[in-house]
């Protein structure tokens, strides 16, 4: 099959692979160039959404006992990472159940330290969050509060101790429309109530789903933008007004 | 408490297990159905399900809640691993799609007008603006991964013609929901 020339043949293109009208050696094609163009991968997945209304007409059925714990064997035996480019990111799923029960009933202790942290400001203010960074249902360790009004994060250190000699604190956002984490920057144990970062104005609405993490990383930060190292602490947002 | 399947789908991204078995929970039936109605063999359908699981595991922090519902993403993933199930079954029993094809006249030709008349919203509005006959060949394709040659086959027209209308009706539906700058 000649490759797509016009605009117009590449989104036929890519409608047709949605539709499922192609035949093996054009789909393989196609599949090649999405794996080779975001452009044309973005296409996919825009006819994928525009399509996707037919499905409702489609009726449930049963799916087959014990299908979702063959699934989970696959997944045991691909090594049971989510994304092959950051193994660390499936430490968090344990501290994230544990967080869930924790949230739920924060100690008086977190609630002392949210109202030292947000002391401070003056002006009434439209969207405050904090998050307890911790492990499990120990103290937290880092508080960050988040006021999506400013657009500032900033972290005040709790009950951390300095890390091993050459190496760094750094802390991440994890979801809340991210496709990965996010880093915001190396934290210091010194600095109370340090500003870490900007937070975009578009991530501001999907705030409350966003985690806080903290890895151990090599001094001066992860080399590969992503998580290398343990992941430490995390923690989620609550709002606080 | 109920979580939102796009809620799911970004723990699931973090490797949450948990949030995994609740997404399975709430999505496997529809996708179920989805897998069915292409491949129309539970064993093949249950083989869609598995990789589309799996694929959704690995590939969940990818998900954007931005431009679609998670069922949509999954939904997706689920149509693309029946189609190329349903490939490689036509090709291992040589001819077999056209008998598949010949199948389907009776069985599915009365349901397929009745979805169309039951779907609402944009995409509806806009395949109503398509000839009937476009209309259905979109439709059916769609719900049932047909071919072109099993779509000719099936309404007794040229290759060539399927793949013109199929053009025709994929950029007028493209227009029609995206406006004319799209």
């Amino acid at each position: 099959m000649a490759r797509p020339v016009s605009p117009e043949d590449r989104e036929v293109l890519a409608g047709e692979y949605v539709l499922g009208t192609l035949d093996s050696g054009e789909r393989a094609e196609a599949e090649r160039l999405r794996d080779s163009d975001p452009d044309f991968a973005n296409a996919i997945a825009a006819w994928g959404y525009r399509l996707d209304p037919l499905n409702a007409s489609v009726a449930s059925a049963t799916p087959p006992e014990g299908l979702f714990q063959r699934i989970e064997q696959r997944l045991g035996e691909t090594a049971g990472s989510p994304t092959p480019s950051s193994p660390t990111i499936i430490k968090l799923e344990r501290r994230l159940r544990h967080w869930r029960a924790a949230t739920l009933a924060m100690t008086a202790h977190a609630a002392s330290l949210i109202g030292f942290i947000l002391a401070a400001p003056r002006e009434p203010i439209a969207h405050r969050f904090v998050a307890a960074v911790q492990q499990g249902d120990q103290q937290p360790v880092f508080v960050v509060a988040v006021d999506t009004a400013k657009g500032i994060i900033a972290v005040r250190p709790v009950a951390a101790r300095a890390p091993e000699s050459g190496r760094d604190y750094e802390l991440w956002a994890v979801g809340g429309g991210r496709p990965r984490p996010q880093s915001l920057g190396l934290i210091t144990i010194r600095d109370a109530n340090l500003p870490v970062a900007r937070l975009e104005s578009d991530k501001a609405a999907t705030i409350a789903d966003t985690v806080f993490a903290v890895s151990l990383e090599p001094r001066g930060g992860s080399p590969t933008g992503q998580p290398t190292g343990p992941v430490l602490w995390t923690g989620k947002l609550v709002p606080v007004d | 408490m109920n979580r939102s399947p796009e809620t799911l789908l970004s723990s699931v991204g973090l490797g949450d297990r948990v949030a995994f078995a609740e997404l399975y929970r709430a999505t496997a039936p529809k996708l179920m159905g989805i897998a069915l109605r292409i491949l129309m063999r539970r064993e093949l359908a249950e083989e869609a399900l598995q990789e589309t699981y799996v694929r959704a595991w690995q590939k969940a922090s990818q998900f954007d809640p931005g431009l679609g519902s998670a069922m949509a993403w999954l939904a997706a993933i689920c149509r693309n691993q029946a189609i190329d199930i349903r490939r490689r079954q036509a090709e291992r029993i040589a001819g077999a799609s056209d008998v598949l094809a010949e199948d389907r006249t009776d069985a599915n030709e009365s349901d397929g007008i009745l979805e169309l008349a039951g779907s609402q919203g944009a995409l509806a509005a806009c395949l109503d603006q398509l000839p009937e006959n476009r209309r259905q060949l979109v439709v059916r394709a769609y719900l049932e991964g047909l071919t072109r040659e099993e779509l000719a086959a099936l309404y007794r027209m040229p290759v060539n013609t399927v793949k013109t209308n199929l053009r025709r009706s994929l950029l007028e539906l493209r227009r029609c929901l995206d406006g004319p700058s799209g």
